[in-house]
């Protein structure tokens, strides 16, 4: 069964403000997808226009090859939970789980059973009479997931579903997500702002900035081969050098680098900074600098560098991350060395 | 301190609401009371036979005011309670002026209004009938429904339907099973109020239904012109019984933490 989802130049605004700038997506059936960016980035509206809960102001959405435009919500055949639990608060636990079954037109006669079984999987077994405020934030959001594949979707929506939830809990839950995506046959939309949790556990992140899709990849790329630089700053990449490619090396303001002889064009140059080494001799791939600052990030050390240009009398800052053993002292001259296979050049500047 | 003086003022309070219909009670099966005694000297039923002679002025009057209330309650409510939750949860053009229009019966005196509508409702052969003062009592009592509505709605998580269509229910099944449950407070206070409100109308009443419509402040304001306290004692209180009936059903409604009935002041 095709379950994938095509999103064709989706384009939405709210006013004279747009908010989706011609959204191009192809989900493949049976995958899990992170739409990640920051918030307002549009990623909420995309998920919504795929839902069925908000209309595009052009483009088409395809669920298989089913065309899903004019269908409205309760037609389609998705699920979504969202980012409150939203739990029905009239209902029991049960009720709630049962909510799809109960509303569709032929209702089966073994609801309880299901519903036991359902409450199996998402690890709250018994819990059917108990009530929505009983329960803490992580077992709400699992009820709302049960009761979101109680309807056997092809298409499960989430709308940051764990952003609620303490960060213990979150990770936790995001594998549970995946495992519970890998034993239904559907193919899931994920919404976050996180890019750990999309890293996590995605077969590919759709990456959206101002309303639009800057990569569609898989979650290594986003770290190894940004295509931009929003998208190296946003997965963590605090190098990001401007010059020219001469050949097969390319000049910065302080020095030239060397790079892989398939490197791509552009005028970027990302350096991730746990590729690079900081040490007191010069190897064959490295440059001088002077150690400016240090500090703990988690159990690394984050150093902070100035290299000092050879076209002007400033410093360019390079940010080298070292095992918490490095010893360097502010002010000391080091070697800072890198792969040049490990370098990426971005082919588009903004 | 907090101990000894919690009862006392409880009793006065006590005290203070239902010493008024003490003399009611009395009256209303007093057979003469003249003035010096502290206590009727006899006492008789007859107050109580006349209010419910099924031929009567007064049990006919309950039943015509039950139906009407009734109505208006069940009417003020479907208008107000789409009012309510257009004001609450959406935005659109003009929507101050709606808002003010809306309560603008809450201020500007019923009866000037009346005089107004009354020509209307003649030409369209509304005056005289009980349609025409269910219609005039939906004035008085819209705007409460409204305002009880707009704080019910204020408080009301619109995702809670999202989520409901997303599960596959039609509006119809998201309103009756999600919506209703939630807002249901709301409603029977709001229900409550127009029902009061309407029970207890006079002046729009006789302006709109003249003799035509006797409701059951008509029938009382008729007796009490005749002086004949028993009987006014009597049938006051028949006339606080509805409204105590209803109110029992929906008290636990009005206060309570459970209450959505908050934000009456948002209009």
């Amino acid at each position: 069964m095709n379950t994938g989802i095509r999103i064709e130049n989706i384009e939405k605004s709210f006013g004279t403000n747009p908010v989706l700038k011609g959204i191009n997506l192809d989900v493949p059936s049976g995958q899990l997808v992170s739409i990640l960016g920051s918030s307002g980035c549009g990623k909420t509206t995309l998920l919504r226009i795929v839902a069925g809960l908000e209309r595009a102001t052009s483009g088409h959405v395809y669920f298989g090859e089913e065309l899903q435009d004019q269908i409205t919500v309760e037609k389609r055949a998705i699920a979504m939970v969202f980012q409150k639990a939203l739990l029905f608060p009239s209902m029991t636990i049960g009720e709630n789980v049962a909510f799809s079954l109960r509303a569709s037109k032929n209702p089966p006669k073994d609801i309880e059973k299901r519903v036991e079984e359902m409450l199996e999987l998402v690890k709250l077994p018994g819990f059917a009479s108990r009530r929505p405020g009983e329960l803490s934030g992580g077992q709400e959001q699992r009820v709302s997931l049960a009761r979101a594949l109680m309807r056997n979707p092809k298409v499960l929506l989430l709308d940051e579903p764990l952003s609620a939830l303490d960060a213990n809990l979150r990770v936790e839950m995001r594998n549970f997500i995946r495992e519970i995506h890998d034993s239904f046959e559907m193919t899931t939309l994920f919404v976050t702002h996180d890019q750990e949790e999309a890293m996590a556990i995605s077969d590919k992140i759709a990456f959206m900035e101002s309303g639009v899709l800057e990569q569609y990849d898989v979650p290594e790329s986003f770290v190894s081969t940004p295509e931009s630089r929003k998208v190296a700053k946003f997965f963590g990449c605090r190098n990001v050098l401007s010059g020219k490619i001469v050949g097969n090396s390319f000049e910065t303001q302080f020095g030239v680098l060397t790079l892989d002889p398939n490197h791509t064009q552009g005028s970027l140059v990302a350096a991730r900074q746990e590729d690079l080494r900081i040490s007191r001799e010069k190897t064959k791939h490295s440059f001088p600098a002077k150690v400016a600052s240090w500090q703990f990030v988690g159990s690394r050390i984050s150093i902070n560098c100035e290299v000092p240009n050879t076209s002007n009398a400033d410093s360019t800052e390079v940010i080298v991350e070292s095992d918490r053993f490095a010893d360097f002292d502010v002010n000391e001259e080091v070697h800072i060395s890198y792969d040049p296979s490990r370098l990426h050049v971005i082919s588009r500047d903004n | 301190m907090k101990l000894i003086f919690r009862p006392f003022f409880l009793g006065l309070f006590v005290f203070w609401i239902f010493f008024p219909f003490l003399s009611i009670i009395i009256w209303s099966v007093a057979a003469g009371w003249r003035f010096p005694a502290l206590l009727p000297e006899e006492y008789s039923m007859r107050g109580y036979a006349v209010s419910f002679d099924p031929n009567g002025d007064i049990l006919r009057g309950v039943i015509t005011s039950t139906g009407i209330a009734l109505t208006v309650g069940v009417i003020a409510t479907l208008i107000g309670s789409a009012a309510g939750r257009a004001i609450a949860m959406y935005n659109f053009k003009m929507k101050k002026a709606f808002q003010f229009l809306v309560l603008a019966p809450l201020i500007v005196p019923g009866l000037a209004v009346t005089m107004g509508i009354q020509i209307l409702f003649i030409k369209y052969g509304l005056s005289d009938t009980v349609r025409g003062v269910i219609l005039a009592h939906l004035i008085p009592t819209v705007p409460y429904v409204v305002m009880i509505m707009s704080g019910t709605f204020a408080n009301f998580d619109r995702a809670y339907e999202e989520q409901g269509q997303v599960l596959g229910a039609s509006r119809i099944t998201v309103l009756r099973k999600i919506t209703l449950p939630i807002i249901l407070p709301g409603l029977a206070v709001s229900f409550l109020f127009a029902f009061v409100i309407s029970w207890s109308e006079y002046i729009l009443t006789l302006l709109v239904g003249g003799a035509a419509v006797k409701t059951l402040p008509m029938v009382l304001f008729a007796f009490l012109r005749g002086s004949d306290l028993t009987l006014v004692g009597a049938a006051s209180i028949v006339f606080m019984i509805p409204p105590l009936i209803l109110l029992r059903f929906t008290s636990k409604h009005l206060v309570g933490r459970s209450s959505s009935v908050t934000g009456l002041g948002s209009v």
